[in-house]
């Protein structure tokens, strides 16, 4: 309803999220000029992890942002209270209140950019690459979802720190590239440390080669590991709360 | 008794608000740690992909050295033209603007000195933090004071120009609802046209002679050519010029704006 009621609002985004997608395709377009590799990754390729970047930047700043926002305004402002009384799990309804429809554009431009790769290139995929890239393509959302539902619940612990949902937002260039770009260190460091560069590596190197399997499967692992994390963080800070009133 | 000059009372407002901004940065100052590092780990990254480009193409036209340079100057220098007018849009729509008949400030100075103050301050944590990352790699440039003295006025006009602009478009509040979305879809063309994601040497030179007639190329591409002693003083010179220029545009465009804004502005009390 809101979404028909902000019409123009939706165009606005719309042209915005367009334009912020077309020219990262074209600075990739330059660099694929200079040469036709990054990290060692063929330029197609490096299409593809773009195409899959803006799929899930369109869930980033379409769900994920909008909700960690007002998770942490409420924790600053003190009216997480309301929430702790409704029937519904607390978490749950922290990471599910809002959305926002601005970013569906992307969301397809995403597609058309994988979509349009694999076409033009003549990249053979078969339906069993493709079935597992659809489903650790969301396990990478989740994973993401976590980590930053983490750094969210720092605001019970941290004070005048407004801006601490803004902390994940900085680092999604780290996964926006090749992850062979980075030097080996910082390679152990996001891909297994805190595997942020999965999130778009593992789904894009399963849908391009099956020999990359551990790697989802680690992104699995670790995922339902910050699920679990996440959990018992929110339980255990949720203590230190009070709100207005209490 | 003798009567205080304006442009003394003037300073003494701008020392005051330097101060207000000051203290809010050391108050929230986990915030203001968060917002230094973000977009300064931003361009960071895109060191590991510049150094992956010219592995890959043994004809890349940038060294190593100079690549590391390029993006650790333009994490430092991002801030000078990187802003976020929220509040002004905010302060616009909800009508507080009304409270400028009563304070011996001007809309824009209030907003502007703050905003120079957090800047030079985030610059100068990254200046000292990026310097030792330089350091790290063996791609200190090699600078002397008359370089350094010609940047820091470069990058003042720069602030000066590019906060402007953002302010011009901060105005149409008075008629639009969310003129953020200019400003956003703005920012990522703004950054490319700069030099900030693609070294400007790389584009193809019909583009690179186009680009130069804007002002953009001086929020990053300019500034550190200087630093990196690849420009002579004509050139300086001249991309000073063509700012000024832009700066006296955005200045008579901003003084329009505002007039026209304050006819067709209405809010409700004081």
């Amino acid at each position: 309803m809101t979404l028909f009621e902000y019409r123009r609002s939706f165009y606005f985004w719309t042209i915005v999220s367009t334009m912020w997608t077309l020219f990262n395709f074209l600075v990739i377009g330059v660099m694929g000029s200079v040469t036709g590799q990054i990290g060692n990754w063929p330029f197609p390729y490096v299409m593809i992890l773009i195409s899959t970047f803006t799929i899930i930047d369109s869930m980033t700043w379409g769900w994920f942002y909008i909700n960690m926002w007002q998770y942490t305004s409420h924790i600053y402002s003190g009216t997480l209270s309301g929430f702790l009384v409704k029937p519904i799990d607390t978490q749950f309804l922290m990471m599910t209140q809002d959305n926002s429809f601005n970013n569906i554009p992307r969301f397809f431009l995403g597609v058309a950019g994988l979509v349009g790769t694999i076409w033009w290139y003549q990249i053979s995929i078969t339906p069993l690459q493709l079935l597992l890239y659809c489903l650790v393509l969301p396990v990478g959302m989740m994973f993401l979802y976590f980590v930053w539902f983490i750094l969210a619940t720092l605001a019970f612990w941290v004070e005048r720190f407004n801006n601490i949902h803004d902390l994940l937002p900085g680092l999604r260039q780290i996964y926006q590239m090749p992850r062979t770009i980075y030097p080996k260190w910082l390679f152990f460091v996001v891909s297994v440390l805190f595997p942020v560069a999965l999130v778009t590596a593992a789904p894009v190197e399963l849908l391009i080669s099956l020999n990359s399997w551990p790697w989802a499967l680690y992104l699995f692992a670790m995922t339902f590991f910050m699920a679990a994390v996440a959990r018992r963080f929110f339980l255990y800070s949720i203590k230190r709360f009070s709100g207005v009133g209490n | 008794m003798s009567a205080v000059s304006p442009w003394r009372k003037r300073l003494v407002i701008w020392a005051r608000l330097s101060n207000i901004a000051l203290q809010g940065q050391l108050v929230y100052r986990f915030n203001f740690f968060l917002n230094t590092f973000k977009y300064g780990w931003y361009i960071w990254l895109m060191v590991f992909v510049w150094l992956a480009v010219s592995r890959s193409n043994p004809d890349f036209s940038m060294t190593q050295t100079q690549v590391v340079q390029y993006y650790v100057l333009a994490a430092i220098l991002f801030g000078f033209s990187n802003h976020y007018l929220d509040e002004v849009d905010f302060e616009i729509k909800q009508g507080s603007i009304s409270r400028f008949l009563v304070k011996p400030v001007g809309t824009f100075h209030f907003y502007y000195v703050p905003a120079l103050v957090r800047t030079l301050s985030e610059t100068l944590v990254k200046v000292v933090v990026l310097t030792a990352a330089m350091w790290w790699f063996e791609s200190l440039p090699q600078l002397n004071l008359a370089q350094i003295a010609v940047t820091a006025f470069l990058l003042l006009l720069v602030h000066f120009f590019s906060y402007n602009l953002h302010y011009v478009i901060s105005l149409f509040s008075f008629w639009f609802q969310q003129v953020y979305s200019i400003r956003y879809s703005m920012g990522f063309i703004v950054r490319f046209l700069s030099g900030l994601l693609v070294p400007l040497s790389l584009l193809p030179l019909p583009a690179q002679t186009a680009i130069r007639w804007s002002p953009f190329p001086e929020y990053a591409s300019t500034p550190i050519a200087l630093l990196q002693n690849q420009l002579s003083w004509w050139q300086i010179e001249q991309r000073a010029i063509v700012l000024l220029f832009w700066t006296a545009v955005v200045l008579l465009v901003r003084n329009r704006v505002w007039r026209e804004a304050t006819h067709a502005y209405e809010s409700t009390g004081i």
